[in-house]
C-alpha cells in the first residue's frame, strides 16, 4: 500500500469501521513501516477516542419525559381534527351526490300528458282536489286520505312500472308512514345563500356518518347503514340547499 | 410493537396509530435529541428541536421516501433543518458564550472532564457543514450512507468532509493538549 491510498483509508482504520479486515490489514501493515502515516494514524486514533469520550458523556441522554406528554397531547388533538375533517368532506360529497341525482331524478320523471277528455273526467271526480302537498304535509294526512286518493290518480295517470326514477319524488309515496323528521340544516358552501328559492323536496339515503357533521347522534351498532334524508333544492339551479334526516317511527 | 421496523412505525402514525407514534418516539427521539445538543450545545434548543421533528410527522409524514434513506435519516434530516434555522437565528453565539471553554477549569477538575469539554467546545467550533459530518459519523455513529441521505448530499461528500473536519478537530485538540502539558496535565487518550 502507498502512502497516498493510506491516506485516503486512514480514518476508517483509525475508526475500526467501514473496511474489509484485508484492506485494514495491509494499512496497518503500511503504518508500521511507514513513520508518517504511522504519526498520522495516532493523530487519528486520537481524535476518535477524544470524540469516543464525548459520546459516551452524552450516550443514554434524550428529550424530557414532557416533550411525550405534549407530543401525545397533539396526536390527539391531530386525530380530532382529521376525524372532523374527514366527516364534513362526507356531508359534502353527500350533498353533492344527492343534488346530482335529485337534478337526474326530477329530469327524468316521466311528464304526463293528459288528454283533454281526460283532465275533464278527472275534474268531474275530484272538483276539490288542493295542488300536490310538500312532503310534510303529506305526512300529516291520514292514511285513509291518502288511500282515497290513490284510485283516482292511478286511473287517471297509471304510473309505468319501467320508468321508476332513481330518486323518489316527494309526495308520491305509495305507502306513506309515520315518519319523524329533524329541522331542515343549511348545506354550508359557497354560494348557498340562505334566501335563495326554494324548490323540490327529494328524497335521498346518505351515510349515517352524515349526521356527525351536522351535530346528530348516531348509533355506533348502525354506523355503516345509510339513513333517509330530504333534500331541499334551488328553485332556479336545482342544487341542493338543506338537509333534513327522517325515520320512520 | 417494539418488533416492528421504522417504516411500518411510521405508516402506522400516518394512519392515526397512537401506540406506534409513541413507540417511534421513544425509538428515536434520543437520537434526535442528541444530535440536536451536539450541534448546538444547548439542551434548551435540542428539546424544541425534538418537539419540533415529531410535530412535523405528526401534522404530515407523507414527506418519507423510503428509496432516499431510512427513517432514522429522515428524521435527522428534519432536525438538522431545524438546528440550522434555529443557528441562524443566532441561538449557536449564545450557547457558545454559555459554553465554558477549556482554560476556564479549575486546576482541580479532572483532566477528563476537561479534555471532554475541550472536544465539545472543538466540535462546536467547527463550521455547520462539517460539524454535522462528526456529530453524525462520529457521536452518533451513523454509516456513510445514512449520513449522506440525511444531509442530502453524496457518500464521497460525508468521507471528504469527516476528514477535514477529523483534521480541524486534531489540530485543536493537539493545541489543547500542548496546554495542558505545559499546566502539567497530561491528555493522554480517552480510554472509554
Amino acid at each position: 500500500m502507498k502512502c497516498r491510498e493510506f491516506d485516503e483509508l486512514v480514518v476508517d482504520v483509525a475508526r475500526g469501521r467501514g473496511l474489509g479486515e484485508t484492506v485494514r490489514r495491509d494499512a496497518e501493515a503500511h503504518a508500521e513501516a511507514c513513520a508518517r502515516c504511522a504519526a498520522r494514524l495516532a493523530a487519528e486514533r486520537d481524535v476518535t477516542d477524544a470524540l469516543r469520550a464525548l459520546a459516551a458523556r452524552t450516550r443514554g441522554r434524550g428529550a424530557p419525559e414532557r416533550v411525550e406528554a405534549a407530543l401525545a397531547a397533539a396526536f390527539v388533538r391531530r386525530g380530532n381534527e382529521r376525524w372532523r375533517r374527514r366527516t364534513a368532506w362526507l356531508a359534502w360529497a353527500a350533498a353533492a351526490a344527492a343534488a346530482v341525482f335529485a337534478i337526474a331524478g326530477w329530469l327524468r320523471e316521466p311528464r304526463r300528458v293528459e288528454a283533454p277528455a281526460r283532465v275533464a273526467a278527472r275534474q268531474a271526480l275530484a272538483p276539490a282536489k288542493a295542488p300536490v302537498p310538500a312532503p310534510a304535509q303529506v305526512r300529516a294526512q291520514a292514511p285513509q286520505q291518502a288511500r282515497a286518493q290513490a284510485p283516482v290518480q292511478a286511473k287517471v295517470a297509471p304510473r309505468p312500472a319501467a320508468r321508476k326514477p332513481a330518486v323518489r319524488a316527494a309526495g308520491v309515496r305509495s305507502k306513506p308512514k309515520e315518519e319523524v323528521a329533524t329541522r331542515f340544516y343549511p348545506l354550508r358552501y359557497p354560494g348557498n345563500e340562505p334566501e335563495a328559492g326554494r324548490g323540490p323536496v327529494v328524497r335521498v339515503q346518505v351515510p349515517r356518518t352524515v349526521l356527525i357533521s351536522f351535530g346528530l347522534p348516531i348509533d355506533q351498532d348502525r354506523a355503516l347503514e345509510p339513513v333517509e334524508a330530504d333534500v331541499l333544492l334551488d328553485r332556479d339551479t336545482g342544487m341542493a340547499r338543506e338537509i333534513r334526516f327522517v325515520r320512520e317511527q | 410493537m417494539s418488533e416492528a421496523s421504522d417504516t411500518e412505525l411510521l405508516r402506522r402514525t400516518t394512519a392515526g396509530d397512537a401506540d406506534a407514534f409513541t413507540a417511534l418516539y421513544r425509538r428515536r427521539q434520543a437520537a434526535v435529541y442528541r444530535f440536536a445538543l451536539q450541534m448546538s450545545g444547548s439542551e434548551e434548543l435540542a428539546e424544541d428541536v425534538v418537539q419540533e421533528v415529531f410535530l412535523a410527522l405528526i401534522r404530515d409524514a407523507r414527506g418519507y421516501n423510503p428509496q432516499r434513506g431510512s427513517v432514522a435519516s429522515f428524521l435527522y434530516g428534519m432536525a438538522r433543518n431545524h438546528v440550522l434555522r434555529r443557528l441562524d437565528r443566532r441561538w449557536l453565539a449564545r450557547d457558545e458564550a454559555e459554553e465554558p471553554a477549556a482554560g476556564d477549569h479549575p486546576e482541580s477538575e479532572l483532566a477528563r472532564g476537561e479534555l471532554i469539554s475541550s472536544v465539545r467546545a472543538a466540535v462546536l467550533a467547527l463550521p455547520v457543514h462539517y460539524r454535522e459530518v462528526v456529530v453524525l459519523c462520529d457521536l452518533e455513529e451513523t454509516d456513510y450512507a445514512e449520513a449522506a441521505a440525511a444531509l442530502g448530499c453524496a457518500v464521497g461528500t460525508v468521507r471528504s468532509r469527516l476528514h477535514r473536519a477529523r483534521q480541524m478537530l486534531a489540530q485543536r485538540l493537539h493545541a489543547f493538549g500542548d496546554a495542558h502539558v505545559r499546566r502539567g496535565i497530561r491528555p493522554a487518550r480517552c480510554s472509554i
